[in-house]
């Protein structure tokens, strides 16, 4: 009876244990012990039995179990388990494939020292979506081998990419993968602790994506990948890095370093360079002033009011300039203007070259800001001019900024027209009627313009800005009569 | 009981109608003994004036001291008119005309206790205002204000005698305003779907347009020019009104007969027509109703008499308009019956409650109304809050957040526009103001609630809450005298004794 009591006594109170304190825990202490402490730990647990009756000798156990699990559920921090193959813990975002069928193949054994790889996520994907612009491409950092910790702390590796080349260091374009106080890339990656520990496959550890990034020049850039392993038990200020070069100089010559990781890869940079952005917009500004000049001379003639136009923007530009730029950027834009000047003044000037160009390498406020400059330049002489409208309809698709955009910008420059000015010739230029357009089109977009005229009629005040506004419903009315 | 009012106050006309004993609106005549007053104010010395037949009689020849279709610059606060050195402005002058309405209907019958007033459906909110403070300045008790087209959609509804059940357009095409509704009715159930209005648009044009021909043709005919004293806008608007009747009509000018044909002044009309006829499509094309879905099609307003109206109507719905009752008077009476439905049960006797026991309807907010706010690029966009046709009454929230750490301030706008409009630059900001947050030590991205309310009488609040504290402030924005926009004169309406 009592054999039997014992029995129901032992698996309740077993249960009891494995449901509140998973026999995980128990496994995991063993596991971490050294052989050493194994053989210990198993003589005196021998001796422990020999020295007391089966039931103490049982209850201790259960009561050893418990503790021990007890202690680790609500008191230990997180430490890895399951000894040589060691994946980083759930929650670091990073998926490990275990039916990777060659996995041992590629596999180290404890005694060899950790190593970075960086590759390329989808070879196959990325070489399909090669004139794909929706798609990005994704690189893995993954690490290897035995870090030889002495210490249990988990750890923190930072990756930064260095432009091999230059010597500068590459930034992101996403403020969670950047320096405290710069936009230099930055990752930092928690991984657990490590002791008498070594990543027996190739794990990625994080990743990142060419196209959120930044190098100092666009183009295939030979880049460095700098890993650095630390003992995460100091304050996070220790390991602060600014421009790329640690902050604290005696952090690698700490405890707590670890060590350093470097792999080189070349990679494709599609955005431009942040040394480079600077050249690139000023090649654009001496496109917006050579724009400028081919649409003050399109109606025939170039106003007084449209060359100060030019040059009122030309000086806000020289004015906004560093002062050790100023100079070149004034010489340049000033230049660039006198020669479209003569240049038009012999032969029209081909605005599709500049443009093509223009829609390659400018960003959007850069061609937003020359679009507003010829805009200008056609508002300058209080008319509307159906051949300076038409080359700005076709500035503002070569370039390629959004239609409802430029319709905006240019609706403005109506606003302060001159009234009197205002006839129905060109009225397809002047309302963006495209002649190649099926009367349902036209009858469509008139009802469009209409219907926005109208709206924002009621928002002017009287005076010059509504006299247009009511105009433009005219000349809408107008186009309607002849398309209908 | 009481006396209830509704006032049509029009750019070129207005009309007063009294909800009467047996529960039907009617049209009271003004003091000369007409259904209409001309909105024409003649200042004979500094304290004194003529409303009405007497001073639209002296245009072209004192014009000098005359204000007229003042209704067009309601709301703006930099139209002003100045007559024997005083200051007067919009709101000043429709006050003097609905004063005069005021003392003729109380001179015949007695005290005004309840009143409502229309105005266009696209009347900015500062144009609401305006009117709002003319009813002030004027001492009539205004409660509400209401849309012209949907005045006129509850006449027809009330009045026409036919179990109404259908989608119905209300063609607004007044002295000075072009109004175009669309309503779903079933019986005595106005739903207003959508409206859309040019403000600019109305009988006086056709009269500008008569105008310029007669002076072309007096030139072409004596080698001089027209002066305005010899052809006034009265005597075009006379023309006009023949031409409605007649394949032609002839003006004698010194001596000298200029003959206009139906034909060239439907040619010359031809541009305002059109705008009409893309405001109408406008509007279907809001409602999503094809032309062909709608029942019938009602005329408002005296310019719906112009026979190339009814041609442009019929082009686009490919069926004649509905004439119902006398197109001038339709707001009027649409008004009163607002008022009687509105008013103070204690003012009606049984048979005026029993009139309107089944009346029901629902309105649709008049325009966009948002807010300006930074999108994720930090430029400025208007985002809309209450989308233009949704039902009201209504209230709407939405959700913002604060830009910056610590942010202690933020800017609360609200905006108006007639069109989904992004672009700051081309809305109406309707109030501006702002809330104090506690915001030390509060990170970025603190919610922030900004909610709109809107009654179908044209009442609008605005509440904007900080979330996390729950700190807000409380906007009134129901047209209003105290708005102090609409009051910019140095006259004062009591000083004046009528001649």
């Amino acid at each position: 009876m009592d054999v039997i009591l014992w029995i129901l006594f032992i698996l309740g109170f077993g249960y009891l244990i494995y449901i509140f304190f998973s026999l995980d825990y128990f496994w995991e202490l063993w596991d971490s012990r050294s052989n050493t402490e194994k053989i210990v730990a198993s003589v005196i647990y021998i001796l422990i039995f020999l020295g007391l009756d089966f039931g103490d000798w049982f209850v201790l156990n259960l009561w050893a179990i418990a503790g021990w699990s007890a202690y680790r559920k609500f008191f230990a921090k997180e430490t890895g388990w399951n000894a040589s193959i060691f994946n980083p813990p759930p929650n670091s975002g990073i998926d490990i494939d275990y039916d990777y069928p060659d996995a041992h193949i590629d596999q180290v054994d404890e005694y060899s020292p950790l190593e970075i790889k960086v590759a390329l996520d989808d070879p196959l994907e990325a070489l399909e979506n090669l004139n794909n612009a929706s798609y990005h491409e994704n690189y893995t950092v993954s690490i290897r081998g035995n870090p030889q910790v002495t210490y249990e702390n988990t750890l923190i590796l930072i990756l930064k990419i260095l432009d091999t080349e230059s010597g500068m260091f590459i930034h992101s374009q996403v403020a969670s993968n950047q320096e405290i106080s710069t936009n230099v890339f930055e990752d930092r990656v928690h991984l657990p602790g490590l002791y008498e520990k070594y990543y027996k496959n190739w794990t990625p550890v994080c990743n990142f994506t060419p196209d959120l990034l930044v190098a100092p020049f666009k183009g295939t850039r030979n880049i460095n990948i700098q890993a650095h392993l630390f003992h995460d038990w100091e304050n996070h200020e220790f390991y602060n890095f600014h421009n790329g070069i640690i902050s604290n100089l005696d952090a690698f010559s700490s405890a707590s370093y670890v060590t350093s990781l470097y792999v080189s890869e070349d990679i494709s940079f599609t955005t431009s360079g942040y040394l480079e952005a600077d050249d690139e917009r000023l090649e654009v500004q001496k496109a917006a002033v050579i724009l400028a000049v081919s649409i003050g001379f399109a109606d025939g003639s170039f106003d007084k009011s449209e060359g100060l136009q030019i040059k009122d923007w030309i000086k806000t530009i020289v004015d906004s300039t560093d002062e050790s730029n100023k100079a070149d950027v004034k010489s340049a834009l000033n230049s660039s203007l006198k020669k479209a000047f003569h240049k038009a003044q012999n032969s029209p000037i081909d605005i599709k070259n500049i443009c093509n160009k223009i829609a390659d390498i400018g960003s959007t406020a850069d061609k937003i800001s020359l679009l507003e400059l010829c805009l200008d330049v056609m508002a300058s002489d209080g008319n509307a001019d159906t051949s300076e409208l038409q080359e700005l309809e076709i500035i503002s698709k070569l370039i390629g900024v959004d239609y409802e955009q430029y319709s905006n910008l240019k609706d403005k420059r109506f606003l302060t027209l001159n009234p009197s000015s205002s006839s129905t010739s060109g009225l397809e230029e002047k309302l963006g009627i495209d002649k190649d357009w099926s009367p349902e089109q036209i009858k469509s977009h008139l009802l469009k313009e209409y219907s926005r005229w109208n709206g924002r009629l009621n928002t002017l005040s009287e005076g010059t800005a509504r006299e247009n506004a009511q105009s433009r419903l005219e000349l809408i009315a107008e186009a309607r009569k002849k398309y209908s | 009981m009481g006396n209830i009012v509704g006032i049509d106050l029009g750019t070129t006309y207005s009309a007063l109608a009294k909800y009467d004993d047996t529960g039907r609106p009617e049209i009271i005549d003004n003091k000369e003994g007409k259904n209409v007053t001309p909105s024409v104010v003649e200042f004979t010395s500094e304290s004194s004036y003529i409303v009405g037949d007497e001073a639209k009689n002296q245009i072209g020849t004192m014009d000098e001291n005359i204000a007229h279709e003042v209704k067009r610059a309601m709301g703006s606060s930099d139209v002003e008119y100045s007559f024997f050195g005083k200051t007067h402005t919009p709101t000043s002058i429709s006050a003097l005309i609905l004063k005069k309405l005021k003392e003729d209907f109380e001179r015949s019958i007695g005290k005004i206790d309840s009143a409502v007033v229309t105005v266009p459906a696209n009347f900015s909110n500062d144009a609401r205002e305006a009117t709002q403070a003319a009813a002030d300045l004027a001492g009539l008790k205004v409660d509400y204000i209401i849309n012209e087209p949907t005045a006129a959609a509850l006449a027809f509804a009330f009045q026409s005698g036919k179990d109404l059940s259908g989608t119905f357009v209300i063609y607004d095409f007044g002295g000075g305003t072009f109004d175009c509704t669309v309503a779903k009715i079933s019986g005595q159930d106005i739903e207003i779907v959508t409206s859309e209005g040019v403000s600019k648009l109305g009988g006086k044009d056709f009269d500008n347009e008569i105008t310029k021909m007669v002076s072309a043709k007096y030139k072409a005919q004596t080698g001089k020019d027209l002066d305005p004293q010899d052809f006034t806008s009265t005597s075009a608007e006379d023309l006009k009104k023949r031409l409605s009747s007649r394949d032609q009509a002839t003006a004698r000018i010194l001596g000298e007969v200029i003959t206009i044909t139906r034909e060239e002044f439907d040619v010359s009309i031809t541009n305002l027509v059109t705008q009409a006829e893309l405001a109408v499509e406008s509007a279907l094309a809001n409602a999503e109703i094809k032309p062909s879905a709608i029942t019938e099609v009602i005329l408002v307003g005296g310019s719906t008499r112009v026979p190339a109206i009814a041609k442009s109507i019929k082009k686009i719905f490919g069926k004649e308009p509905e004439l119902f009752g006398n197109p001038d008077e339709s707001v009027a009476l649409g008004a009163a019956i607002y008022a009687a439905h509105k008013s103070d049960p204690m003012l009606l006797n049984q048979l005026q409650k029993l009139a309107i026991s089944k009346l029901s309807f629902v309105e649709a907010a008049p325009a966009y109304f948002g807010t300006i706010t930074l999108n994720s690029e930090g430029e400025r966009v208007n985002a809309t809050i209450i989308p233009k046709n949704h039902k009201i009454p209504c209230t709407v929230s939405d959700t913002f957040y604060t830009v910056v750490d610590d942010q202690c301030v933020v800017n609360c706008t609200v905006t108006q526009s007639a069109i989904k409009e992004t672009d700051p630059e081309f809305v109406n900001v309707i109030f501006k103001g702002e809330l104090e947050m506690d915001g030390e030590g509060r990170p970025a991205g603190q919610e922030l609630i900004f909610t709109y309310s809107y009654t179908e009488d044209g009442k609008m609040r605005a509440w904007f809450t900080d979330k996390g504290t729950g700190s807000s402030i409380d906007i009134d924005l129901s047209p209003k005298s105290e708005s102090g926009k609409s009051n910019n004169s140095d006259f004062d309406i009591d000083e004046l004794i009528e001649d």
